[in-house]
């Protein structure tokens, strides 16, 4: 058994395919990020490398599975990687995208863990809440805490939907903010953005918890039906729930 | 007045209605304006009567000339009485959406001065926000009975939806509650909606740039419990409503009493939330799964309170079961009880490549809790040995499925993981 240890980016993790295959040994490889430690036994370091790491992609993508290997690498699950990996085999074997299969192991595994991804994207697409913190020109900035990495997946949406606004989305979990520009978006890391205090102004906040509140029927109260659907972990950072 | 007021009040005015649907229109924003629509929707919010909150679904005014007995903004009645100006709902709407609050504007209005006056203040409120705010976000209007057939149709030309509530199941119950109301006066917007649609469709073909009219449709609404209708009546009307006027949806509303009248419940009858959830899931089980409303119900009965509607019917006809999963066709999964369109889907898929048993089908999203009674896999079957009704109705009713769940959330922690293994603080 040996391990191949990748950067923890997802071009790294692309690079450790593609060695395992160079190397012939992709049945036996477990796949291991940086971050987690190193394991026992034998022990390679991957070096990133973006021409390997688009060479896998291409492939993945003519087998029609890089959207669920890409969704399912980033919730960082134990072992995961080597769930991937498993799907990654059994495509290429096939020649045919496996996904249709769902009493597959690795196919469960990797469908379930995109399609939390997935979940969080849907999430976020609702509970993002801006706030309107300068009135010329006009800047709106939202703050998140996902439990995956999925804010460049949240881009598009957003910034086809307020092409007119400046917005910034900030991700206070894994640091780093999304920045539209009425021109294009991109990821930003920097710091100070992360740190700016703001705050909305406008009578717009208050209006909107006033409706909240009234639109609910007294007699039909469900509070354990609506926790289902909003989860305490997204309160902290919803209008109406402060 | 304060903007906060009448918000407040007008929100409230508007919950009753139960449509909440964003779906269905792929508007596509424009540079420089406001919004983008999302095909599939999206809810932003819950209210705490676990509702989801879509659209900001507001009346345009409660001051209502209309006196329907089963309404709370009926003339007779003592609220307070609001209304928004134009601007002020325009302002309002684009200010949410850039918050990311609302998907849209669900717009409704009491019956002020006629139906046309109140359809044209609904038509200016449009008129803004499409024009002046260049909003591409998502619009459903509520035609009033009785508006002019222009009016419906400019109304139709900025909105994604329309929408005419049907009220009352039958005529008779609209004569006796809602006496300004006649069918005729609800089915002609609908007609008008339906004919429209269809003529754009066409002129879209011609000419692809031709305006869009309501894109996402038109729905309706209808309140449950409020006059004596049968669930088969209820339902054979809203299968008619789906297939004469190509409704995207029809909603249900569980009545809830708000006034005095001597043809209505009274405040001592609990709104009946349980039929109305039964009426949902028939009304699924007519779009999605290929059931007509008379295999759902007997004549002149409602629905089984104790069963959902796909178990009650599986068991009356236990001549159709087992299937087999192996080689059913995908009409005929469909309708075993726990397999789902996703499932069935899967299934039909995963089936190509082998043979599946019972582990495989609860692998591919079925509850085969449900399931097991009527499935079989090459000759294998789980179910009970004889069919007997009163067993399977025990086994398949919702405190049943309820305390399976129960007793699996109760003991599974225990099993994992021995009491003494627990940190310091968990232990009881």
């Amino acid at each position: 058994m040996i391990s191949l240890v990748y950067d923890g980016t997802y071009d790294g993790f692309l690079s450790a395919v593609f060695l395992a295959y160079a190397r012939k040994i992709e049945n036996s490889a477990m796949l291991y990020r940086e971050s987690g430690g190193v394991p026992l036994g034998e022990c390679v370091m991957v070096q990133t490398d973006a021409a390997h790491a688009e060479r896998v992609q291409n492939r993945l993508c003519k087998l029609g599975i890089s959207r669920h290997a890409y969704k399912a690498w980033l919730t960082g699950e134990d072992s995961i990687d080597d769930a991937v990996l498993a799907l990654i085999r059994k495509a290429i074997a096939d020649g045919k995208s496996p996904l249709g299969d769902r009493s597959v192991q690795c196919v469960k595994r990797v469908c379930e863990a995109s399609d939390r991804v997935g979940l969080e994207v849907h999430r976020f697409q609702q509970f993002v809440r801006f706030m309107k913190v300068s009135e010329a020109p006009p800047v709106y900035v939202a703050d998140i805490e996902p439990a995956y990495d999925i804010l460049p997946m949240l881009g598009n949406h957003f910034s086809a939907r307020f092409s007119s606004q400046f917005f910034i989305i900030r991700d206070l979990r894994f640091k780093k903010s999304l920045i539209w520009d009425r021109e294009r978006w991109y990821i930003s890391e920097d710091r100070a953005v992360l740190e700016l205090k703001l705050r909305d102004r406008s009578e717009f906040g208050k209006l909107w918890k006033g409706y909240f509140d009234a639109v609910a029927i007294p007699w039909r109260r469900n509070k354990k039906l609506q926790a289902q659907f909003v989860p305490q972990r997204f309160r902290p950072h919803l209008t109406e729930f402060n | 007045m304060s903007l906060y007021d009448k918000l407040t009040v007008l929100g409230e005015a508007a919950r009753y209605d139960a449509s909440c649907s964003s779906s269905g229109s792929g508007r596509q924003g424009k540079k420089g304006g406001l919004g983008n629509a999302h095909m599939a929707g999206i809810c932003h919010t819950w209210a705490e009567d676990g509702r989801c909150v879509s659209l900001l679904k507001v009346l345009l005014s409660n001051d209502c000339i209309f006196d329907c007995a089963y309404c709370a903004n009926r003339r007779s009645a003592e609220t307070r009485r609001e209304s928004f100006t134009p601007e002020e709902l325009a302002l309002i709407t684009a200010e949410f959406y850039r918050r990311n609050y609302i998907e849209g504007l669900f717009l409704s209005s009491a019956v002020v001065c006629s139906p046309d006056h109140t359809m044209e203040l609904m038509l200016s409120v449009l008129r803004l926000l499409r024009g002046e705010y260049g909003f591409c976000g998502y619009i459903h209007v509520k035609v009033i009975p009785g508006a002019s057939g222009e009016l419906i149709n400019a109304v139709g030309l900025l909105a994604d939806r329309v929408s005419v509530n049907i009220e009352l199941p039958s005529e008779s119950g609209l004569k006796l509650l809602a006496p300004q109301k006649t069918r005729e006066r609800i089915i002609a917007p609908m007609d008008r909606i339906k004919l429209l649609k269809d003529q754009n469709r066409e002129e879209r073909l011609a000419f692809r740039s031709a305006p869009l009219f309501a894109p996402a449709g038109q729905s309706t609404q209808m309140i449950v419990g409020a006059t004596g209708d049968s669930d088969r009546r209820i339902l054979t009307l809203s299968s008619a409503l789906y297939g004469r006027y190509s409704m995207k949806r029809v909603y249900f509303s569980a009545y809830v009493p708000v006034g005095i009248h001597p043809a209505l419940p009274g405040p001592e009858v609990k709104a009946p939330l349980k039929r109305e959830h039964r009426l949902y899931q028939a009304d699924w089980l007519m779009r999605f799964y290929g059931f007509t409303a008379t295999e759902i119900t007997e004549e002149g009965e409602s629905l089984d309170l104790e069963l959902d509607p796909k178990c009650a019917w599986a068991v009356r006809h236990p001549e159709l079961f087992p299937v087999d999963v192996n080689s059913a066709p995908y009409e005929a999964l469909l309708r075993v009880p726990g397999i789902g369109v996703k499932s069935a889907r899967r299934i039909i898929s995963a089936r190509r490549s082998r043979k599946l048993d019972i582990d495989d089908l609860r692998r591919l999203g079925a509850v085969t809790r449900r399931a097991a009674f009527f499935t079989c896999f090459g000759g294998k079957f789980y179910g009970f040995k004889r069919h007997d009704p009163a067993m399977l109705r025990s086994r398949l009713s919702d405190d049943a499925m309820e305390a399976a769940q129960m007793t699996l959330d109760q003991y599974m922690p225990q099993i994992i993981m021995p009491v003494g293994a627990l940190p310091e603080g968990v232990r009881g």
